[in-house]
């Protein structure tokens, strides 16, 4: 039996590279449970260094959307959640007239200068807003960089307008749909595997920390216009970004954006609500 | 691309409901074996995100041999090093009447705080073997790290079945029985050896390469290794002036965060000896 189970393993990692294990087994490393509410740091440290964990993180430590770095809390600028807030409210509302259309209508940076707070800097105003960086984004090169800004510059992008009328009601009944899933059925995380949990960086700066999602944009507004405490979300030693070692952030380091750049993208993410707010207060 | 990556999300939910999962090998390799150019240790951070990377570290930037953390050059006080380097030489062909028996017979403390050279009289490794002598940012506690040792000698030991680490010893310290030391050495000579003969070869599957994390204070690093000391051993004795590794970057060990580190959340240590124990370890004392 164990001889087939070796011919097994062997024939899959040459044929297809993966690896099979049974979850909870020793070799099974990539994720672990800890259900402890202490820093981020604690709690990596008490693993061994493969693999994710799985904690919870108070909502109030989250950010959301990207650069927008919204606050993931029910009274956040994030019009995701002030939509699902006013569905709520209201016992439904079209598109039409819910706060995501308005925002789309309204909020339409012309450049990723405008999506940084009190930022000048000219040469990110030839940047279109579309090319979806942060300064510590791994992958792009220079070269890659180009062509994402060349190919999407025709394309669309649901953290901002302007958005077609149809592509708006498709992100509205997304949310929805999700909002009303979360709400009868929970918001359901495999604990074994982390399906479905939130990913991200932990930001450090100053012994305090946030905690920015990557993706899940829609379920950490639902979760946050229905008071959620705490959410699932998987940390990783890798993914933890240091204000105080900016000059490294990738794409500074290859000197895509400035330091002052990075840093102001940086710090209105992890203060959080910063952008939006300042929009609209306008 | 969606479509295949959609397919294998149905095929992972489906096998997670039996229980299991499956991931891809070679996800977690940066480049294929290729090693990569660096200038900054902290820009490979960022870049690298998780991956293992090999690099090479000039050796005076490794430290091995656990907490006794010895330089990796070929002018180190290693024992180790120092008995190949007698072997190379000629002084020394055998385990008997060589560095590795002078320092297995000298150094024999007698507690995990004289290995870890903690002199507070009411610290938890006054009573603790050597072994138990663990680094102030072990995720396992001494208990556990002697458990994990013993096993792993038990299964691994070519020296029979019953070869437990209180009959033959360990390899970081004296005292160590006769054919234990003897063993030591032949594996040494042996490494040293095929590397002459063969050159030093990575394993292109990620397996079996010598592992190591980094220690760092501000922007300063060490690499201190974890796996295959004597592979170390024989490149510094060799004259290397770089040692490729095997890293996965996000496991630093940050002097800055002294605070965070588990065995000193946990009282083991106090912050004093846990930074004294680094810095030692560090500077290659």
């Amino acid at each position: 039996m164990k001889k087939l189970k070796e011919s097994i393993d062997k024939l899959l990692k040459t044929l297809f590279k993966i690896q099979i294990t049974r979850i909870g087994s020793d070799e099974y490393k990539d994720l672990t449970f800890k259900e402890e509410n202490k820093h981020p740091l604690l709690i990596l440290n008490q693993v061994r260094k493969e693999g994710e964990v799985l904690i919870k993180i108070p909502l109030e430590k989250i950010r959301f959307q990207l650069i927008l770095g919204c606050k993931a809390i029910k009274e956040g600028s994030s019009p995701l959640i002030q939509t699902v807030n006013e569905y709520l409210e209201n016992n439904g509302i079209s598109y039409r007239d819910s706060a995501l259309k308005k925002f789309y209508s309204e909020f339409q940076p012309t450049n990723m200068a405008d999506l940084i707070q009190g930022n000048s800097a000219d040469n990110l105003k030839e940047v279109s807003p579309n090319v979806r960086l942060l300064p510590w984004s791994t992958f792009p090169t220079l070269e890659i960089i180009e062509l994402k800004q060349r190919t999407r510059l025709e394309g669309y992008n649901i953290h901002f307008g302007p958005l077609s009328d149809e592509q708006g009601e498709a992100e509205f009944h997304r949310l929805i749909k999700l909002m009303k899933s979360i709400k009868e059925s929970g918001f359901r995380v495999d604990k074994n595997t982390g399906n479905n949990a939130l990913s991200g960086y932990i930001m450090l700066h100053d012994g305090e920390w946030s905690y920015l999602v990557r993706g899940a944009n829609h379920r950490t507004a639902v979760l946050a216009a229905l008071n959620y405490e705490t959410a699932l979300a998987k940390i990783n030693r890798t993914k933890i970004i240091r204000r105080d070692e900016v000059e490294y952030w990738t794409l500074v380091a290859n000197g895509f954006f400035t330091k002052e750049e990075a840093l102001a993208i940086f710090d209105q993410i992890f203060k959080g609500d910063v952008l939006l707010k300042n929009y609209q207060q306008q | 691309m969606e479509y295949k990556k959609r397919i294998l999300n149905t095929l992972r939910t489906g096998i997670n409901k039996l229980g299991w999962d499956f991931y891809n090998i070679k996800r977690n390799a940066l480049d294929n074996l290729s090693y990569l150019e660096w200038s900054s240790i902290l820009e490979i951070y960022y870049k690298s995100r998780g991956r293992e990377i090999i690099l090479e570290v000039p050796a005076h930037k490794v430290r091995f041999q656990a907490q006794n953390g010895f330089i990796a050059s070929k002018e180190s006080l290693s024992p180790f090093i120092q008995a190949i380097n007698q072997f190379l030489e000629g002084v020394c062909t055998t385990y008997e009447g060589s560095e590795l028996e002078n320092f297995y017979d000298t150094y024999q403390p007698k507690t995990a705080a004289e290995y870890l050279k903690i002199e507070r009289e009411e610290s938890y490794f006054q009573k603790e073997i050597p072994l138990g002598g663990i680094p102030p940012w072990s995720h396992i506690s001494p208990k556990k790290h002697i458990q994990k040792v013993s096993m792993n000698l038990a299964e691994t030991s070519t020296l029979g079945r019953g070869s437990t680490v209180s009959k033959v010893g360990y390899n970081h310290f004296g005292p160590v029985a006769p054919e234990k030391g003897a063993e030591e050495f032949r594996r040494l000579i042996s490494i040293t050896q095929s590397i002459q003969k063969y050159g030093y070869l990575l394993d292109p599957s990620y397996r079996d390469n010598i592992e190591a994390h980094l220690l760092m204070v501000g922007e300063d690093y060490r690499f201190r290794v974890t796996k295959g000391e004597h592979r170390v051993a024989a490149l510094a004795a060799l004259g290397v002036s770089h040692i490729p590794l095997q890293v996965k970057m996000g496991y630093v060990v940050r002097r800055e965060e002294v605070n965070f580190w588990p065995m000193v959340q946990q009282k083991y240590f106090t912050e004093e000896e846990a930074l004294t124990l680094f810095d030692r370890i560090f500077r290659g004392q």
